[in-house]
């Protein structure tokens, strides 16, 4: 699809379209513009606060750096915001890959865990792994639950207060508000050394949007995602829950994993025009959480429980023996019937094994093992996606 | 009365507990009527909305505040919600319960504010069993927050007036473009809504019902209603009521709010919520309401209808307007009060007010009092600034005004007449004739005096008597005095004519005195022709009419001509009317109709008739000189043109037209020209030596014109003898030569010499042999010239 979609009205824009939103400071013997709610940011995204004029560039300013003037103050800005929704974007959006990645999964998969978890090694482990400077990245759009004050409560309650979150709440007509990172990094092109930007733009997503194929239409973020993370519980496969004896508590849904990821897949066919003939490019990693309920099942020198080696760059054979491990565990469990669909519906997508906990928590009183949060591979899934947007190099290619 | 309600129910469902089946949070059950839409506006909008910093620290269930929300858009729907702690399948936090009501039909609130469904009975906590949740029936009952109670908590506050003040003028603008959203920052859900439900009790219903609110949002920014409410321990708002983001932030903690102007209509709710009866003010509000007018008459309206409040100056017009065309309904359940609180202090309400409340009250009982009330501020006004606008109001109607009223009213005007002067007094009776209300001059003689002294005084004054009741009445005062005046110094009469004759006139009929009279001599004077002529035509046609018509013709004959000459049309009236009459006309007034006509050159024949009808009619009794010599030099010319015709020489006659004046005889000069050509050549020219020049002209154009057609011999002699008199002949104009000598010269060219012969002897007989020499030397000489003018050619 061309341009990047935004990562707070999903549209597909241009990076060089973006807007400008009014400083406010006007010019000499001329006030600057009052806030004000903005029609179509409230249309777009339902933020119904005050805010400054946003208005477009003229023509003539299409090089960087340029400062356009409000054409209501003559003020000058250089805050740029989406063209649609004219939400307020970070600096430098656009200007390479910045993707927005959907995290699906049935209701109680641990999807918000595993977000929470994935941002926080993003911002310890994985960016000193790729030596890149990652930061939390868009202003705080609400009032509350901005990305990161929801980042910093999850966070202080999984690491801190060692206990489970609560369950996430369905979304506001189709929308939810994006964590963002930017993820900047040297890279070499041509014998130089360039310094590139990328966003990544994750998206949690209530299990109850997903029970029913109308309300996954309705999530529109979906539909616009570059990529997709597909959470697995391995809890609703019949055969992992009888031999896991997990406790009643550990099963919040029945939902099969296998209905979601059909769900998603007729709403990413609808969105991104792919008839039945054909298969989705969409690059999806799908994720079999919950690993460390397997300790004992699989054994503690199982493949899938090791730690991987911390390069930077995508393993891509150790990423393909992880594929194949979680297939022949998804056939030994009676789950085949998701791989057969993944295959049918899609051309780019590899299984990994995550555990966001490191170790089962207490279902019963929904607290975290006491030996803390000990996350395994739990970016693999991410690196994987970003290899495929060549953010992250790969190597081991076979 | 409150109508039906659709129901939902949302909370966390175990699998197969909910309508979709699976586990979660989801509609756990619908009564039969609510559908899709309403579940994805609840689904949207009024949700229960769990603290995510409380559930982080686990705080117990009974710590958090239930959830109170409304939205409106199509359909309008209100939600109670509580949390309920964990979830229904598992351990984690976050379940919720959210009951809501939704309806199509907004009358089924009734007249019950959203705010106030809260507590009612009919809200549930819990799932309910099976899929399939009771609608609210007819006739639910709200909870407790009636106004009464709402009143009771709102007076409680130390500032309650300048809050709700604020909350209503929010309110009132909220759902306008750009309109500030309204943040209440509170620990418990109640208050806020006895706040909320005492604000939108002070608007009408249906605006009530279309402001949604929340109450609490864990995200302001991204709720949908306009109203809003945070808990100060959920982090869901950054700002405060001095850095209000936007917002008019209501701190109910800190008992803080943003200023916000109020608007005066709010300022008036406000503070009539905390004094009167709440009841009262609700329905004031909605009266207001459904008025259709401007806010603020609308409110005076209300207040004076429900409240019997008096309403403020500025719009009590507007209100009394409203009752004549407000809608129906309100006017028959409010009309009778409203009109009871605008008649109750009539005699303070302006006469603005009073008029249009006169014209609209006709009926009812109290359309008299207006009118009363409405007469004395006239009068009231009329007094103190010397005019009045005052028109004309229709009689209450039968049966509503009697004798009794009737007496008041004179006695109201009275009373005004008696404390004013000079223009006020003339405003005075000009209300007094606008509302029909006779005024006595006896009872007001000293004030009836001392205002037509003052007239008198002041005759440049405006007054027109036609506008007061029996107007004549005061102006024969006026003429009275006037009268006394030109008697005591008889040379004013002019004067006071010309003063006031063009204000006196139309009320001045006989002249009866010597007012009238230079009244009536001034106008002949100074009116214009068309004045003139209706005065005179009009004041004639009404003396005939009098008792004794001889007497009003004589007398007004006198007055109208004293300062003019009459005119021919004039003298033709007088004529008429005075023989109609049987009244004798001055004779001087003929003679200076005479003199003048002749002045100015105007004796004609119609003028001649006109007198001699005055003489032959014995209009005038006895004829004066100018008059009689007219006729009579008339009747001696005349004479004369008839016996010249006569077969008897009239020589003498025509000296007898010595004596008669010249334009006599000049009137009569053609006749005197066409008498001469009958009575043959010889006598032509003896007469036309003794009668002025413009005779002979007029003869001679006569024989030049028979000439012209048939040149005979006794015309040829004749034109000869006066183109080339004798010595003792009167020398011919050069008009009369040229012409003359003209024909003859074209005709003796012409002529054979018998012809020249013949007029020959014709010259000879007329002016003898000497002047047939004349003749034949002239004609030969003429004809010579005609031969040298032949060789030359």
């Amino acid at each position: 699809m061309p341009g990047v979609a935004c990562p707070y009205c999903y549209h597909r824009i241009s990076p060089h379209d973006l807007w400008y939103r009014c400083a406010g400071r006007g010019t000499p013997g001329q006030p600057g513009c009052t806030p004000e709610v903005d029609q179509a940011r409230q249309r777009e995204t339902g933020y119904a606060r005050p805010c400054l004029p946003s208005y477009p560039p003229p023509r003539q300013v299409a090089i960087a750096h340029a400062r356009p003037v409000c054409a209501r103050c003559n003020g000058e800005s250089g805050r740029r915001v989406c063209p649609c929704c004219h939400t307020p974007l970070p600096t430098d959006f656009g200007a390479a890959a910045s993707p927005l990645i959907g995290l699906v999964g049935a209701k109680g998969t641990g999807k918000t865990v595993y977000l929470t978890v994935l941002a926080h090694e993003l911002r310890t482990n994985t960016r000193r792994r790729f030596g890149a400077d990652v930061r939390l990245s868009g202003d705080q759009q609400g009032d509350q639950a901005s990305s990161r004050d929801w980042l910093k409560r999850n966070v202080d309650t999984v690491y801190q207060d060692h206990r489970l979150l609560a369950q996430t709440a369905p979304a506001r007509e189709g929308r939810r508000e994006p964590v963002v990172f930017e993820w900047r990094q040297e890279y070499r092109r041509a014998g130089l050394r360039r310094l590139a930007t990328f966003h990544l733009s994750f998206y949690d997503t209530a299990g109850e949007d997903l029970t029913s194929q109308e309300n996954t239409f309705d999530l529109a973020y979906l539909g616009a995602a570059d990529a997709l993370i597909v959470l697995l519980d391995p809890f609703t496969l019949p055969q992992a829950r009888d031999r896991l004896r997990l406790p009643g508590a550990a099963m919040t849904s029945d939902e099969a994993a296998g209905d979601v990821l059909n769900r998603v897949t007729k709403l990413l066919r609808l969105r991104h025009g792919v008839r039945g003939g054909r298969r989705i490019s969409l690059p999806v990693a799908v994720a079999f959480a919950k690993i460390d309920a397997f300790f004992d099942l699989l054994g503690a020198d199982h493949p899938l429980l090791r730690t991987p080696r911390a390069v930077p760059a995508y393993d891509e054979a150790a990423g393909q023996e992880t594929h194949e491990h979680i297939l022949s565990l998804l056939h030994e469990l009676g789950a085949d019937d998701v791989d057969v669909h993944l295959r049918h519906n899609y051309s780019r997508f590899r299984y990994f094994a995550v555990s966001a906990l490191g170790a089962p928590p207490n279902y019963e009183n929904g607290e975290v093992d006491a030996g803390g949060v000990r996350p395994l591979r739990v970016d693999e899934p991410l690196v994987w996606l970003l290899s495929r947007s060549g953010v992250v190099p790969t190597e081991g290619k076979r | 009365m409150t109508g039906r309600f659709e129901t939902l129910v949302y909370t966390d469902c175990r699998p197969g507990q909910g309508l979709r089946g699976s586990a979660g949070l989801q509609f756990q059950a619908r009564s039969a009527g609510a559908d899709i839409e309403a579940m994805a506006l609840v689904q949207r909008t009024l949700l229960y909305e769990p603290p995510a910093s409380w559930m982080q620290h686990r705080r117990p269930v009974t710590d958090y505040p239930p959830s109170f929300a409304h939205v409106s858009g199509g359909l309008w729907a209100t939600a109670h919600g509580v949390y309920l702690g964990q979830e229904a399948n598992g351990t984690r936090e976050g379940n919720q319960l959210t009951h809501t009501v939704v309806t199509k039909d907004p009358d089924s609130y009734g007249l019950v504010r959203p705010a106030q469904l809260f507590g009612a009975s009919f809200w549930t906590s819990q799932p309910v069993d099976g899929n399939t949740c009771p609608p609210v029936g007819e006739g639910w009952e709200p909870g407790p927050f009636d106004a009464a109670s709402i009143q009771e908590f709102v007076r409680r506050h130390p500032r309650h007036q300048e809050l709700l003040g604020t909350l209503v003028s929010t309110l009132e603008r909220i759902r306008e473009p750009q309109a500030r959203r309204l943040l209440f920052v509170a620990e418990q859900v109640e208050p806020v809504l006895r706040w909320l439900a005492a604000a939108t009790l002070l608007l009408p219903q249906r605006q009530a019902l279309e402001i949604g609110f929340k109450v609490f949002t864990t995200n302001p920014a991204y709720a949908a209603q306009p109203v809003l409410a945070v808990h100060p321990d959920w982090d869901s708002f950054p700002g405060t009521v001095d850095r209000d983001l936007g917002y008019v932030v209501v701190d109910l903690v800190a008992d803080r709010w943003s200023e916000v102007p109020v608007s005066p209509t709010a300022g008036i709710w406000a503070e009539l919520f905390s004094v009167e009866d709440p009841y009262d003010v609700t329905d004031a509000v909605e009266v207001a309401a459904a008025s259709g007018l401007p806010p603020e008459v609308a409110q005076q309206l209300a207040l004076a209808a429900v409240l019997s409040r008096q309403p403020a100056g500025e719009h009590a017009l507007a209100v009394v307007s409203w009752l004549a065309d407000g809608p129906r309904d309100l006017l028959n359940a409010y009309g009778v009060a409203l009109v009871d609180v605008l008649t109750d202090r009539a005699g303070s309400q302006p006469v603005s007010l009073l008029r249009a409340l006169a014209r609209v009250v006709r009926a009812g009982g109290r359309s008299a009092a207006v009118r009363l009330a409405l007469l004395a501020a006239e009068v009231r006004e009329a007094a103190v600034q010397g005019a009045t606008s005052a028109t004309a109001v229709p009689l209450p109607a039968s049966g509503e005004w009697d004798e009794k009223h009737a007496a008041t009213a004179r006695r109201i005007v009275a009373e005004g007449l008696e404390v004013t002067r000079g223009v006020g007094f003339d405003a005075v009776l000009r209300v007094a004739r606008t509302f029909d209300v006779a005024v006595s001059m006896e009872q007001n003689r000293a004030a009836t005096e001392a205002f037509v002294r003052d007239w008198l005084d002041h005759p440049d004054r405006p007054y027109d008597p036609a506008s007061w009741p029996d107007g004549d009445r005061f102006v024969d005062l006026l003429c009275d005095l006037l009268s006394q005046q030109v008697e005591r110094e008889p040379a004013r009469a002019a004067e006071v004519g010309a003063r006031w004759w063009r204000q006196l006139l139309p009320y001045r009929g006989e002249p009866r005195n010597e007012c009238d009279a230079a009244v009536l001599a001034t106008a002949m004077a100074q009116g214009t022709e068309a004045e003139r002529s209706d005065l005179v035509a009009e004041r004639l046609r009404l003396a005939c009419q009098d008792r004794n018509p001889a007497g009003g013709v004589e007398r007004l004959a006198a007055v109208l001509w004293t300062r003019t000459i009459p005119t021919m049309a004039e003298l033709e009236l007088l004529h008429r009317y005075a023989r109609q009459a049987g009244a004798y006309v001055a004779p001087a007034l003929i003679d200076s109709f005479v003199v003048a006509e002749r002045h100015a050159g105007r004796l004609d024949d119609d003028v001649l008739d006109l007198c001699r009808r005055f003489r032959d009619d014995s209009v005038v009794r006895r004829p004066g000189g100018e008059l009689t010599r007219l006729l009579d030099d008339d009747a001696r010319v005349r004479e004369l043109c008839r016996v010249l015709g006569g077969p008897t020489e009239a020589t003498a006659e025509v000296d007898d037209l010595r004596g008669v004046s010249l334009d006599a005889i000049l009137r009569r000069r053609r006749d005197l020209a066409a008498a001469l050509r009958r009575a043959g050549p010889r006598l032509a020219l003896a007469a036309l030596l003794s009668l002025p020049a413009e005779v002979a002209e007029a003869y001679v154009a006569r024989l030049a014109a028979a000439l012209r057609q048939e040149p005979v011999a006794p015309d040829l002699a004749t034109a000869f003898c006066l183109r080339e008199p004798d010595e003792t002949g009167r020398p011919s104009s050069s008009g009369v030569s040229r012409a003359l000598g003209e024909l003859l010269r074209s005709w003796v060219r012409r002529a054979s010499e018998g012809d020249l012969d013949e007029v020959a002897e014709w010259v000879c007989r007329l002016g003898g042999a000497d002047r047939r020499t004349d003749w034949r030397a002239w004609a030969h000489g003429e004809r010579g010239n005609r031969w040298r003018w032949r060789r030359r050619r």
